[in-house]
């Protein structure tokens, strides 16, 4: 079991130039979730869970966030990931239909702020597990600093000045293997350990930061139908990453990161190298020796298919892969569109490329805090400015025309990179709808459909349930991962088992396969002072 | 499709459109993906106006 928690970058635009606060624009559009889904408030602060199972937020840094419902197969969390951007594009058409013309909200799926800020934000995996976790930690290590051949979502790298093209954008901001911190001093994994069943014992999660939020339906399939196999052999008592332990798994990923040929060699623990090819080869021909093992997942086969096919095509990256993975159909498009304005790569690698960007991001800053520096930036003098003051640059010369077309490629390939995900009318979705890619899935399903309806198998269904019969009751009721309260009548339903009820797979989610146990909670609903708690059975 | 408001946007990028034909690639030998790629690249940049500009609009503040 396992579910995706996916941050978005969100701004807020408008003609006049005043603009909306992207704090109330956010308030906007949680009430705007609470008009057009049933929803029940979260227990602690001001999350919503949806009609889908899923848990829609506002995240630190101003971020909306939405984490899947639990997911059971791989197409199960790509449809409900999509099903996510689905909701989030229909929150904002309601919120600017409200504010009327005017007034625009994007939404970004980008995981890295090219201003200056040098932020990143996360699309975090949580994978539900028995194993001991620090055997599984060691063992997966390889796989996830590898992964980012096909899990990447291309990107630059916003910590350095110049222009540098990476498979994997957020790695730089990686800065250890375990952390027990997101929002610095990030870790590949986060050590927590919350696996939301209550106090059922035995389950763990696994936390992964490392991963980035997709377009490419391929990409977040295989970023989570391998990781799981990866999960179940550990927790079968396998040890696949024992052969390709890293030297440095920091140091490996950023080697990686940086090699759009996939071709790069890393040390490993044991002496010798490895490319991230070999890396991930030994973990799928470990899954592929035990597809027939109870303990594999019924759709083991078909990951191991897409996965085998993925790795055979990256051996020509990043050309046999650029209409399939996020990063390669970036790198194929941005190096076409350098090539119009007859800019090189090498060229852009200039520190000098990203000075003015840089500067002026520190300005912006200052801007929020004195009219005067909002001045200078309004009237466009910025620029003449900074380029004297760059002036003594002995590489191109003092102001010269080759620094301002550079800059200016450079300006457009952020800009570029950072709408290529816009939910809506990015540039991802324009070529999705001109039919040029192969980046879906047959079996994906409905996704339209999963807006409102939750996944067949497990506690996600049970929540989705009682959501939708008792939306409308807010103040009555709060909703957690592993539990629903009944804030006036004292009883809490306990969601603690995530695979509760066993044996539904095939069952649509009515309310005539309803446990006897919820069917009491939801008649019990409104009784004062009845203090108990009511375990699904 | 939502409204757009556009931030001063920009009508000359100063580079000669995509033209795709009958066969999907463009008048250049581009095959289809970049053609497609590279017509939606020149939308999004006469949308967003000054890309300096509009990368401090969509400015992001870190998350997680």
């Amino acid at each position: 079991m396992f579910g995706i928690e996916s941050e978005y970058a969100f701004a807020v635009f408008s003609s006049d130039g005043t603009g909306l606060g992207k704090s109330r624009a956010l308030g906007m559009l949680l009430e705007a979730a609470k008009r057009r889904f049933a929803s029940l408030p979260d227990i602690h602060d001001g999350r919503l869970f949806l009609e889908n199972g899923s848990c829609l937020y506002v995240d630190c840094g101003m971020h909306p966030e939405l984490a899947t419902p639990e997911c059971t197969t791989p197409w199960e969390a790509v449809r409900y990931v999509k099903a996510g951007e689905l909701i989030l594009d229909l929150l904002a058409q309601d919120v600017q239909a409200k504010l009327g013309s005017g007034t625009n909200l994007a939404i970004f799926r980008s995981n890295v702020d090219y201003s200056g800020a040098r932020t990143t934000w996360g699309c975090h995996e949580s994978y539900l597990h028995t194993a001991d976790r620090g055997v599984l930690f060691e063992q997966v290590l390889p796989h996830l600093v590898s992964r980012i051949i096909y899990t990447g979502a291309g990107g630059f790298d916003n910590r350095r000045r110049g222009v540098r093209f990476l498979i994997s954008p957020r790695v730089p901001h990686l800065v250890n293997a375990e952390s027990d911190m997101s929002t610095e001093s990030r870790g590949i994994c986060h050590t927590k350990d919350e696996p939301l069943c209550g106090d059922i014992s035995g389950y763990h999660r696994l936390h992964v930061l490392s991963g980035e939020s997709l377009c490419s339906q391929r990409a977040i399939f295989l970023k989570v139908g391998a990781t799981a196999l990866v999960v179940a052999l550990v927790e079968a008592g396998l040890r696949p990453g024992d052969a390709v332990r890293l030297r440095n798994p920091v140091a490996a990923m950023r080697r990686i990161a940086a090699d759009t040929k996939c071709a790069a060699a890393v040390s490993l623990d044991a002496g010798g190298y490895a490319t991230a090819i070999d890396i991930q080869s030994r973990y799928l021909e470990a899954a592929e020796a035990n597809l027939d093992r109870d303990f594999m997942p019924p759709w083991a086969p078909e990951v191991c298919r897409e996965w085998r096919a993925v790795l055979e095509r990256l051996r020509g990256a990043p050309d046999s892969v650029c209409t399939e993975l996020d990063w390669a159909i970036k790198l194929s498009l941005y190096s076409a569109h350098l090539a119009r304005r007859g800019v090189r790569w090498k060229d852009l690698e200039h520190p000098l490329c990203t000075a003015i960007a840089n500067r002026r991001a520190r300005l912006t800053e200052l801007a929020e805090s004195s009219w005067v520096f909002q001045l200078v930036l309004e009237l466009g003098q910025l620029e003449d400015c900074e380029l004297e003051s760059e002036s003594q640059s002995k590489h191109f010369g003092p102001c010269s025309e080759e620094v301002r077309r550079l800059q200016a490629a450079a300006w457009e390939l952020f800009a570029i990179d950072f709408t290529f995900g816009q939910i809506g009318e990015g540039i991802f979705e324009s070529m999705d709808h001109a039919g040029v890619l192969a980046h879906e899935l047959p079996d994906v399903g409905d996704i339209e459909a999963a807006v409102s309806q939750p996944p067949a198998v497990g506690r996600a269904r049970v929540r989705a349930e009682c959501v939708k019969r008792l939306h409308g009751r807010f103040g009555d009721f709060r909703c957690g991962w592993d539990q629903i309260i009944n804030v006036a009548g004292g009883q809490v339903l306990d969601l603690s088992d995530p695979y509760f009820p066993a044996g539904s797979a095939d069952r649509s989610p009515t309310a005539d396969v309803l446990p006897e146990s919820l069917r009491l909670f939801l008649a019990g609903c409104g009784r004062a002072n009845v203090r108990r708690r009511v375990r699904l059975r | 499709m939502r409204e757009r408001v556009n931030e001063r946007p920009r009508t000359d990028l100063g580079l000669k459109p995509v033209v795709v034909d009958r066969s999907g690639f463009s008048r250049d030998g581009l095959d289809g993906h970049l053609a497609a790629g590279l017509r939606a690249v020149d939308r999004n940049l006469s949308r967003i106006g000054d890309p300096d500009r509009y990368t401090q609009r969509v400015r992001q503040e870190g998350g997680e």
